[in-house]
This record gives structure tokens, C-alpha cells and sequence, in this order.
């Protein structure tokens, strides 16, 4: 028998928290959540330089914590130390030097960021959805049950927390964009960079303050050597991403997220009306599917007939015209 | 007249879970009719994988499943008058009900505890079981007796898991089990692996590192079912080789000997599903060194780890009696001579297959290559007489002559594979080098 993949699943009162930074506030009073209630009231700083550490200390980013010679909130000069780090007994140093004068923020240390920043601005976090509040916890943050979107992916091994962020789309979420026509803050924000991503736009992004990115595809050994929290929601090296998948992904622009990078999901906060078909697969013709052949990978396609000698069905790929695909190759969706 | 208890119908429904899939095996016996079969199906829960700590597993999942099943196997297995409460449609007769339902899940099982629990809770009249050691342990001892082999040798080869387990009987008729295992237990340290050097030296395409990494990766992020790509099925035959060859290295002792008595190989998981037989059996001899004669018996449908209990209780089994010939899958007798370097081109065994209708057929394979001879599928038992030529001895065996019985029900062969490649047996250096070997080495099947 074949399951079907729920590609967006709605998951019902499922709970999660917004964490609490110092200086947030929480707004909202009462049980009930509606869309437009104002949940929290966030101090946060102009983003002046992020500066990569491992870039400039030649060391990994698990490690840049202890090469950091001032505290987290503590302001700092222009041209003042920042971080060393002394090898090979003494004999070589590396310093990393303030570019600008700001307040020093290590939120992002571990992802091998310092963020300098400037004055501050207060901003509020407005609900778009509907759900309950089940308590507010110094811990663990704005405790929160609602329904959400989930959609599996592949997340960088570096990500095993929760991210919490707004769902940013760059340009209009289909092209390939370069590091050119980036913004300057994408502070709060879990960015969607388009159907493939070069480890450069990456980079650009995390140092522009992107609390993770996401993308279809990208080459797996740039995925691994880049250390960020990345996920992929398609495979690895160059695959289709089929306008049906993104069609419903863009229509999640600015919605909250949740990235959970230990269960390689992301949970997107919205009040979904999706009606999922059952599990199994009664039949397989008019069914839809996703492509695991090489020459039609990530191509999503309806499947016309099935030959259950062969094994083979027959699937029509709209514009990409039919093909016959052996039914171990396909994967059986609900999009 | 009274029915003797082990003639009366009866049907019995096992489920495994491992691996991320569902295997269901239907048997059904009529022992006073002669007519017994085994339904199969198999379900692929990989698209579900991050998702099975969630809500996936509700009672509507499984009721849905035995729902579906029903409708694959053709089968009432759910009793519908009960509504929302799962219970067993009591065994009638052929296609209606069945005698019991027993769920065994594997330990190994991501999120084991979840599915576990879930089953617990959906149904009181399934009876569930632990696929562990010692599960294994007693499955492999008594198949060493029931199948009357010295040795038995079971490699349960799944990307994340790789197992081997082994029922080899001593002197005192005693059976000693032992077992070995790889466990991958980060998904992300098993596609890294396709970069060690050690990998590399089993691999025999010149793709770029790249290309191999990014195929590889999504082959282990999607859970393929079938592979058409020749550099990923090269990956994966370099991989299970590398992974069988590891396992024996660290465990020296616990797999010395194989080949030297009446022995068999046991192959299950999905890797034996995915690459061709060809290239299956190279990753056995070549992993495991094997050298002498096997039964090898490669089990789609986990039916053995289903049914095989039941098998080896013959009659004393509490669930259903089945027979050896619905449980074991078609055979392939595999022959591992030494073959001089002069008979490289050379004619290396004979055989001829004679069969009540058939007239007498010859079969031979030559040195260098290893030949896969299919034989005829015949409802009447085949009898097959070989010999070694020129020169080529068993290396621990005194005979070079040959005789096998195939036989419907009873142990059916599928195959004769003869090696005669010239040990010992070398990788590498270089892809360019495996590819050229590994061309000469299949340069013989005949049909």
C-alpha cells in the first residue's frame, strides 16, 4: 500500500512558545487570542554590523564564544577589541576589531555572528491568527496553542533548537536571487530565498541578521560546510521546485514560523483550511505525485494510468509533457 | 468425522514494523485441501517519517490501515459491528476473518515507543510483540534446526541499520547465536559517510564528489523505492559492501567459518529490495569474504520475521501451522570454488538439470566472471548434477561433484550463481580500476 504525503499537514492545538528577550513586553491579556490582538511589545536596536567571527579568528562557530572578550549589551568603541584568539603556542593572533561604535549583542554567537547595534526602537507583535494562551513562562516565553501548517525538510545539523520568526519571501519566492538585491535587516526573520541557494546569498543573509533561511534545493556539500541554520524543503543539488508546492508556500508570506531544527519540521502559524485526503492510497490513477526519477525530479504530476505487471505508471507532468515512471520512484501527495 | 485440529481452516494476519515500513502477511491454511498461501503487502512509511512522534498514529491511522488491507488482500478482517472499537472479525472461511491479528515492532524502530503505545491503545485484541535480540535469537536457533542447516547467517540490511546475526550448531548439536550491528543514528553522519576514503576505494563511477553527495543525500532524505540511477545504485553497492566488510573485520570470531558446513544466508531489508541481484550478491561474497557453497534466501516480505515462529513449531504453533514452502522465498545456489589462474577463461563447472518432462539441459559457467544461471521454473522437482572443471576445487570441501534437488514446496531454486573469479578479491585503487573489474566479473548471465 502507498501513503500519501501530506506536503502542508494541519496540525490541530498544537503548542508552542514565543521567546522572550530582555526588554520584551508582553501586551496581551486574557485566554483567546484573535487576529489582530497585539501579543508583544519588542525594545529592539538598528542592526549597524554583523560581523562573521570564524571569518576573521579562523576558527569554528561552535567556538567563537570563547574568543569574545566583551559582554553581551556591553557598548563598544570603533576600532576596540572585539574578540582574539592566540594558536600555535603564542606565535599567532587573531584579532577581530569593532568597525563601527555600538552595543554589543551575542544572540547570534552561536551561529558565529556578533551584531553591533545602534539606537533602540520599540516595535509590537501583531497576532494573525487565531489560538489560546496557556501561560506566559520566563523560560520558555509566551506559551501559545493554535493551528498551525507543518512542512518537513532537511535542517542543518548546526539548528537543534526552536527559531521563531516572521516568514520573509524574497522578491516574488520563484527566482534565483544574488546577494545584490538583498535589504539591509532581515533582523526577526526566517527568510525564503527562492528555489536554490548559493551559500554567498547565505552568508549575506545571516550577516544582514536572517535568524535562518530557507530554500528547495541547494548543493548538499555547500549545506554542510556553511554551519547555518538552513533548511531544505526540496533535496540537494539541482531539482525542480514545482510551481504547485510554491504556489501554497508563497501564500504563507509574513506569517509566523517556527522552524524546529531536531525534528527537521516548520510550523507555520495560520488558520488553514485544508481538508487532507485519507492515508492510503486507494487507486492510484488521477492521483497525485512528486517525481524521485532523475529526469523529472520534483516534477509534481497527475498519474494517468498504472500498469500493475510493469509496475510502471503513466504521469502527466502538464507542460512537461508524460512520462513513464516506475511506481518505487514516485511519491504519492496531498498538496 | 471430527477434523484433526491442525487440518481446519485457518487464517492468521503478523505485522512488522521496521524500518519505516509495515509489512502485512496474510496465511491462510487448508491442510485437508492441501491449499495454503501467504498474502503480502508492504507499506512505506518514510513520507511520514519526521512526522511519526507527532499525531500520526491515531486510532483513525489504523483503522484506515486495516481498512485498506482489507481491500488489497481481499479479506474481511474487521468486525463493523463494533463501530469506533477495533476488534477481529472471527475466522469463517477463506477471505472472511481471520484467527488473530499479532503486531511485532522492531526496537530499532524510530519513535518505537509512540507506535507501540498507539497499538496498545487502539485495539485489545491485537497481540503485540518486540522485534529485539532476543526475538532474533530464537527466530535464527530454530530455523538452524527446522531448515536443517549447520549455519545460518541472517543480514538485515537497511540504510540506518545494518545487522548480522548468526545460528551456527557446534559439535554437541548445540546452537550458538551471536549478532553484530552498525546503527546510524544521525541521518546527516550517514550521507557524510558517502565522502570517507574508504567508500571511495568500493566505488566504480567518476562522478564528481558533488554529484555523489547530492544523489546520495537525497536518496537517504526520500527513501527511494526503486533506483534507475546508475551512479546512486553504485554508491549503494559500494556502501553495503564497505558496510557487510566493517562488520565482519570488528568481529573476526563471530563470523569465521561461514561456508564451512551445510550453510545458508538470510537477506531482508530494503537495500536487498533496491540493487539488483548481481550486484547484491557481490556486496555478500565480497563483504562477508565468502568462499564454498550456499542457500541463499532473500526475503522481500519479512515473511520469515512474521511467520517464521510459526514455521519452526510446525504443528505446536499457536498462531497457525505453515508450511516451509508459502514462508521461504525461491533459493539461489550459490557456489564460491578456488579457480586457478590457468582456467581464467576456461570452462570451470558443469551442470546438467533433468527433470521428468524436460529434456536433459546443460548448463556451464566460465572463470573470471560471476554467472548467474537461472533455471527452469517447473512444477515437477528438478534434479541438478554439476561438477568443477579444470582444476577448480572447493577450497575446504574434498568433492568437486555436485547434486540439488529443487523442489516446489519444499526448497525451490531460482538460481545457480557460480564465482569464478580469481581470489583474492581487490578494490581500487581507482574507480576507472573497479569498473573494469566489475565489467569483467559480469560477464556471463544466462537465462
Amino acid at each position: 500500500m502507498e501513503i500519501r504525503s501530506r506536503i502542508f499537514e494541519k496540525y490541530k492545538d498544537w503548542e508552542f512558545s514565543i521567546p522572550l528577550k530582555q526588554g520584551d513586553r508582553v501586551m496581551f491579556k486574557g485566554k483567546k487570542i484573535k487576529v489582530g490582538d497585539i501579543l508583544l511589545e519588542k525594545s529592539e536596536s538598528t542592526l549597524k554590523k554583523s560581523l562573521s567571527v570564524p571569518k576573521v579568528l579562523n576558527c569554528k562557530n561552535e567556538d567563537c564564544e570563547k574568543y569574545v572578550l566583551r559582554m553581551d549589551g556591553e557598548y563598544i568603541e570603533e576600532g576596540e577589541l572585539l574578540a582574539q584568539r592566540v594558536s600555535s603556542g603564542g606565535l599567532n593572533m587573531f584579532e577581530l576589531f569593532s568597525p563601527v561604535s555600538g552595543v554589543v549583542d551575542l544572540s547570534r554567537i552561536k551561529q558565529g555572528y556578533i551584531d553591533i547595534l545602534g539606537e533602540e526602537r520599540k516595535s509590537t507583535i501583531m497576532s494573525d491568527f487565531t489560538g489560546t494562551v496557556k501561560g506566559i513562562d520566563p523560560i520558555e516565553g509566551l506559551l501559545i496553542n493554535t493551528d498551525v501548517i507543518c512542512v518537513d525538510g532537511v535542517v542543518s545539523s548546526k539548528t537543534q533548537e526552536r527559531l521563531f520568526g516572521n516568514l520573509e519571501i524574497l522578491g516574488d519566492g520563484n527566482t534565483i536571487l544574488t546577494e545584490k538585491s538583498l535589504d539591509d535587516d532581515y533582523r526577526g526573520k526566517i527568510v525564503w530565498v527562492g528555489p536554490y541557494l548559493y551559500n554567498r546569498v547565505a552568508i549575506e543573509l545571516f550577516e544582514r541578521g536572517a535568524i535562518a533561511v530557507l530554500t528547495y534545493a541547494m548543493s548538499y556539500t555547500e549545506f554542510r560546510e556553511i554551519g547555518l541554520p538552513i533548511m531544505i524543503l526540496g533535496g540537494f543539488g539541482s531539482v525542480h521546485c514545482d510551481s504547485a508546492f510554491l504556489k501554497k508556500f508563497i501564500s504563507l508570506r509574513n506569517k509566523f514560523v517556527i522552524l524546529d531544527g531536531k525534528q527537521n519540521q516548520l510550523y507555520i502559524l495560520s488558520n488553514s483550511d485544508i481538508n487532507h485526503k485519507g492515508w492510503f492510497v486507494k487507486q492510484y490513477t488521477n492521483q497525485s505525485v512528486i517525481s524521485r526519477s532523475s529526469s523529472t525530479y520534483g516534477y509534481i504530476g497527475k498519474v494517468l494510468e498504472f500498469d500493475e505487471d510493469s509496475n510502471f505508471a503513466l504521469v502527466d507532468f502538464g507542460k512537461r509533457g508524460t512520462s513513464l515512471i516506475h511506481i518505487g520512484l514516485l511519491e504519492f501527495i496531498d498538496l | 468425522m471430527e477434523t484433526l485440529p491442525v487440518l481446519k481452516k485457518n487464517a492468521y494476519l503478523t505485522v512488522l514494523i521496521k524500518d519505516n515500513y509495515i509489512y502485512a502477511n496474510l496465511a491462510y491454511t487448508d491442510l485437508s485441501a492441501q491449499k495454503t498461501y501467504m498474502l503480502s503487502d508492504k507499506t512505506d512509511l518514510s513520507p511520514l517519517r519526521f512526522r511519526l512522534d507527532d499525531m500520526v498514529f491515531t486510532k483513525n491511522f489504523w483503522f484506515e490501515y486495516f481498512d485498506s488491507l482489507e481491500k488489497v488482500f481481499d479479506w474481511d478482517i474487521v468486525d463493523r459491528k463494533w463501530g469506533e472499537d477495533f476488534r477481529i472479525k472471527e475466522f469463517e472461511r477463506e477471505e472472511v476473518g481471520v484467527s488473530g491479528i499479532k503486531v511485532v515492532v522492531d526496537d530499532n524502530q524510530a519513535f518505537f515507543k509512540n507506535i507501540y503505545i498507539s497499538l496498545k491503545e487502539f485495539s485489545k485484541d491485537i497481540v503485540l510483540r518486540i522485534l529485539d535480540d532476543r526475538y532474533m535469537e530464537v527466530l535464527t536457533k530454530g530455523l538452524v534446526d527446522r531448515l536443517e542447516y549447520d549455519d545460518i547467517v541472517w543480514l538485515d540490511l537497511d540504510f540506518p541499520h545494518f545487522s548480522i546475526y548468526r545460528g551456527r550448531s557446534n559439535k554437541e548439536g548445540e546452537v550458538i547465536f551471536s549478532s553484530s550491528k552498525i546503527d546510524w543514528s544521525n541521518e546527516i553522519g550517514l550521507i557524510d559517510f558517502v565522502k570517507s576514503s574508504k567508500l571511495n576505494a568500493f566505488l566504480s563511477v567518476d562522478s564528481s564528489s558533488e554529484e555523489i553527495s547530492n544523489r546520495w543525500a537525497n536518496c537517504i532524505a526520500h527513501g527511494y523505492e526503486y533506483i534507475t540511477d546508475y551512479v546512486l545504485n553504485d554508491v549503494i553497492r559500494a556502501f553495503t559492501t564497505l558496510q557487510i566488510l566493517s562488520v565482519k573485520q570488528s568481529n573476526r570470531k563471530k563470523y569465521e567459518g561461514i561456508g564451512k558446513g551445510n550453510t545458508s544466508i538470510i537477506l531482508t531489508g530494503k537495500i536487498p529490495n533496491l540493487l539488483q541481484l548481481r550486484e547484491l550478491l557481490l556486496c555478500l561474497i565480497d563483504g562477508l569474504e565468502l568462499d564454498g557453497i550456499f542457500d541463499i534466501f532473500i526475503d522481500r516480505d519479512s515473511k520469515l520475521y512474521t511467520f517464521g515462529k510459526s514455521m519452526i513449531e510446525k504443528e505446536e504453533s499457536q498462531n497457525i501451522v505453515v508450511l516451509k514452502g508459502d514462508i521461504l522465498p525461491k533459493a539461489i545456489k550459490l557456489l564460491i570454488p578456488e579457480v586457478p589462474s590457468k582456467a581464467k577463461s576456461k570452462i570451470i563447472f558443469s551442470a546438467k538439470i533433468y527433470s521428468q518432462l524436460l529434456e536433459p539441459q546443460e548448463i556451464y559457467s566460465l572463470g573470471s566472471s560471476l554467472e548467474i544461471l537461472k533455471l527452469p521454473q517447473r512444477d515437477e522437482k528438478l534434479l541438478i548434477e554439476g561438477e568443477l572443471k579444470n582444476g577448480t576445487v572447493f577450497s575446504h570441501l574434498p568433492f568437486k561433484q555436485v547434486q540439488y534437488i529443487s523442489s516446489k514446496k519444499i526448497l525451490e531454486y531460482e538460481y545457480i550463481v557460480v564465482d569464478g573469479r580469481s581470489r583474492p578479491i581487490v578494490y581500487g585503487p581507482s574507480a576507472h580500476e573497479n569498473r573494469v573489474k566489475l565489467r569483467i566479473w559480469g560477464n556471463g548471465d544466462k537465462e
